[in-house]
């Protein structure tokens, strides 16, 4: 009978993507050196869900077969089980075989999740129902809590595995025999009883009724705003597209109300750039969000001659002032030669990153003095910090660059409606009109994109930083003033929003699944 | 008088599946008009092209004289619309959804709204996801009505309740808003809420309006011909050529012909036309004629 369940559970539908993107997530951290909180993202996810919809439309109908509670409970543990460890040691294996970082970060994801998925599962079947705000904090507890790991430990995060794993069994072996032991006194296999609750006055408020709209997108913003304030922004577009997908389920009761679709869409994307905007220049500003992924945003020292350190060409005595990549300047032409007060010279050496020449105005050669490297550190932390510093401080975290910080802000507001513009764009009228092989083409496209940003960064291609290396080399290839910049970060957001808002107008909402009637369906 | 919602050879089509192909219909203002046909029959498909809510592919659509995919907001302002799979905030109470909509409808009727509550007997503390089906329908039917709108659009409203909520529903929505000049327009598969509520029939049948009558008419001028089958009939063309033929098919030793006409004259018209006399006529319930028109040949 176990068999038979677990052959049937919803897990199982969304189990082949969790293995593709747990090996990707595998291979961007192999090569990106620091994407780990993708996967230990999606894992906090399934575990905490566990395909929750399609659960409750699965145990509605066991619940009419002749099958026990136990049965039921059992096989749901052991499929979400399975969701969650055969793709985290699928991730593993594969971490392993491409030798750097073993299997241990993706065993301890696995050994995480595995607790919070037996709290969810115990949660529904006790028919607790967090309130919307318990569940907001706990969930931006754990992303924050992700995040700060991030900026703490560049890099993979460096978890103890046999110390996790351990409170892990036992915490889960715990919360199994409670949830085991509730099955029989709760849950009548899955059909939400309807329970008696004192009623609650809720004040309106009046001058906001967009609240009940929008509330559900509160925690949406509370992660994404916390992504970008505690990490590199790339990684809070990836959960971008979560919003749009969740709000057309959950406002279709909006469509046949006088609600205008253009306001409509302020109300979707406003808080959420709002929210992508201030993590991040606060995140910049006080130093947590990092320059690119997992690499702190300050002066580095270091015995090569170049950056990055995997184009380091050779090693030699002398400290190399290496300032973040912003402070960098493109080599127009000839790169003028360093001269010292005191005659030393260095003609720092060109670097093509992302298809731009550039050269490091504070770098120092094999054959310069000490002397020397300690006149550019102090130049460099001059332009970085705003003042003159001893090699002594090194390891202060900087603040990016005004025009990277515009630019950047531009990038967030650009890439954030790009990542909505596909939702919207199988929504269009227009889209519903092509033929299929069109449709199917266009939307295996998009999902394909999906896994592609993981993995071209073993093509040697930047992957989910490439909207931040955008728009360094818009930085770059633009003179250095201020003023186009700022046009181009007001330019570029407002073309996008103004595109993917016409789209959005002439959408239509038809059900991905056939939704019930609101109500309780005893 | 300028209709409220005009349809004019209205095609929509999903990927290949054509479900409306060339829909002609109008509904005036303080008409009551039930629309009727079988599963994907494109009853929703085009109520909710009425309401703004798909674009149509081909055709003209208005609704109050405006598109109602150009100007959704001016329409749907003057429209009240339950649906069956209407889907409401499930977090929210009834307090807080009345609130929205009397946010959003500045004609709200505050003694309408007191009114419906005692008459549910809804607790508008209560939130949506505690409510039962026919509560949650009762909650989307007064949303609907309490703004007056000029138009109601009901697109199975009754679906899955039981007889007493159904009947309480149906009479609340057209005794509210009917008498005020209200036109409803509503799809149903219950022949006996059609009949009930009166007013005019539509039934839509493979993307095409295959019968618009006036119920009292549909009564008095429609009737099924059985014609046995051992008589010496070529086959359905010939009786499909008949004037006033709507509809030809076989079942089990007979053919049924709904034909327009009183029995007499209906049994008369393919006596002769056919050359045969063992020929029964007669009115059809609606939901017979219903099976006549749009059911398979057995």
């Amino acid at each position: 009978m176990i068999f038979q369940l677990l052959k049937r559970d919803p897990a199982w539908k969304v189990f082949p993507y969790f293995v593709l993107i747990f090996a990707a997530g595998a291979f961007a951290a192999e090569y990106e050196r620091s994407i780990i909180v993708m996967p230990l993202a999606i894992a906090t996810i399934a575990a905490t869900t566990g395909a929750t919809q399609s659960q409750e439309l699965a145990a509605r109908f066991f619940a009419g077969l002749p099958i026990a509670k136990r049965a039921i409970f059992l096989s749901r543990v052991l499929a979400v089980m399975a969701l969650i460890w055969i793709p985290a040691l699928t991730a593993a294996a594969v971490c392993r075989a491409l030798g750097s970082y073993g299997a241990g970060p993706f065993v301890a994801i696995g050994a995480l999740s595995m607790p919070m998925a037996l709290v969810y599962q115990w949660l529904w079947i006790r028919e607790i129902q967090l309130r919307t705000w318990v569940s907001t904090v706990v969930v931006a507890s754990v992303v924050g809590w992700m995040c700060t790991a991030m900026a703490v430990f560049p890099g993979v995060i460096p978890v103890p595995v046999v110390p996790v794993m351990a409170i892990s069994c036992v915490g889960s072996a715990a919360i199994f025999v409670a949830a085991w032991r509730s099955v029989l006194r709760f849950r009548e296999p899955a059909v939400r009883q309807t329970r008696n609750t004192t009623p609650v006055r809720r004040r309106i408020w009046p001058g906001f009724p967009w609240w009940l709209v929008s509330w559900w997108d509160l925690l949406l913003w509370v992660v994404l705003g916390n992504l970008t304030l505690t990490s590199a922004w790339t990684s809070a577009l990836l959960f971008v597209w979560t919003g749009p997908i969740r709000q057309r389920e959950q406002q279709r009761w909006l469509d046949p109300l006088p609600v205008s679709r253009r306001l409509l869409f302020r109300v979707r994307t406003a808080p959420l750039q709002i929210a992508l905007a201030a993590g991040y220049l606060v995140g910049s500003q006080v130093g947590m969000a990092g320059g690119w992924m997992g690499t702190s945003h300050m002066i580095s020292l270091g015995t090569g001659r170049s950056w990055p350190t995997n184009r380091v060409t050779s090693s030699c005595e002398t400290l190399n002032v290496t300032p973040p990549i912003d402070y960098w300047k493109p080599a127009r032409g000839s790169v003028p030669i360093v001269r010292a007060p005191w005659g030393e010279t260095y003609q720092p050496p060109v670097v093509r990153v992302y298809g731009m020449n550039v050269y490091n105005p504070y770098a120092t050669g094999c054959e310069n003095s000490h002397r020397f490297m300690d006149w550019q550190y102090e130049r460099a932390s001059k332009d970085v910090y705003g003042r003159p510093m001893p090699v002594s401080d090194v390891g202060v975290v900087a603040v990016p660059r005004v025009r990277t910080r515009i630019l950047n802000l531009g990038g967030i507001l650009t890439f954030s409606m790009l990542t909505m513009f596909p939702l919207v764009g199988f929504d269009w009228w227009r889209f519903r009109h092509f033929p299929r092989w069109l449709r199917y083409g266009i939307m295996g496209a998009a999902l394909a994109a999906f896994p592609v940003v993981f993995l071209a960064p073993i093509a040697g291609k930047g992957g989910i930083e490439a909207p931040q290396h955008a728009m360094q080399w818009l930085s770059w290839w633009l003179p250095d003033n201020l003023a186009l910049p700022v046009a181009l970060a007001i330019l570029l957001p407002t073309a996008t929003y103004w595109a993917v808002e016409r789209m959005f107008l002439r959408t239509e909402w038809i059900a991905w699944n056939r939704v019930q009637p609101a109500g309780n369906y005893n | 008088m300028n209709p409220v919602l005009k349809f004019e050879g209205v095609y929509r089509s999903y990927g290949s599946t054509v479900v409306l192909n060339g829909v002609d219909l109008a509904v005036h203002p303080g008409e009551v008009c039930g629309l009727i046909g079988r599963n994907g029959a494109g009853k929703t498909t085009l109520l909710k092209i009425g309401m703004g809510m798909l674009h149509p592919h081909g055709g003209s659509v208005r609704t109050f004289g405006m598109s109602p995919t150009d100007e959704p907001v001016s329409v749907k302002k003057r429209i009240g619309y339950v649906a069956e799979d209407q889907v409401l905030p499930p977090g929210s109470s009834i307090s807080d959804l009345i609130a929205f909509h009397r946010y959003l409808f500045p004609r709200w009727d505050a003694g309408l709204e007191k009114q419906l509550l005692e008459r549910f007997s809804l607790d508008p503390d209560k939130k949506i996801k505690h409510l039962s089906k026919g509560q949650a329908r009762e909650v989307a039917l007064l949303c609907a009505v309490c703004h007056r709108p000029e138009l109601l659009i009901l697109d199975e409203p009754a679906g899955g309740l039981d007889p007493a909520t159904r009947r309480e529903f149906l009479e609340t929505s057209i005794h509210l808003l009917n008498q005020e000049g209200t036109a409803i327009l509503f799809s149903s598969h219950h022949m006996g809420d059609v009949e009930r509520i009166g007013g005019r029939v539509v039934l839509l049948d493979k993307g095409k309006v295959l019968l618009d009558r006036d119920l009292t008419t549909l009564r008095e001028e429609i009737c099924v011909a059985m014609v046995p089958r051992s008589v010496q009939v070529p086959h359905a063309f010939r009786m499909e050529q008949i004037p006033g033929c709507l509809r030809v098919r076989l079942v089990f030793d007979d053919w049924h012909v709904v034909m327009e006409g009183s029995a007499e004259g209906v049994r008369r018209k393919i006596s002769m036309a056919l050359g045969v006399e063992d020929v029964r006529c007669v009115p059809m319930p609606l939901e017979e004629l219903f099976i006549e028109l749009t059911g398979s040949e057995r």
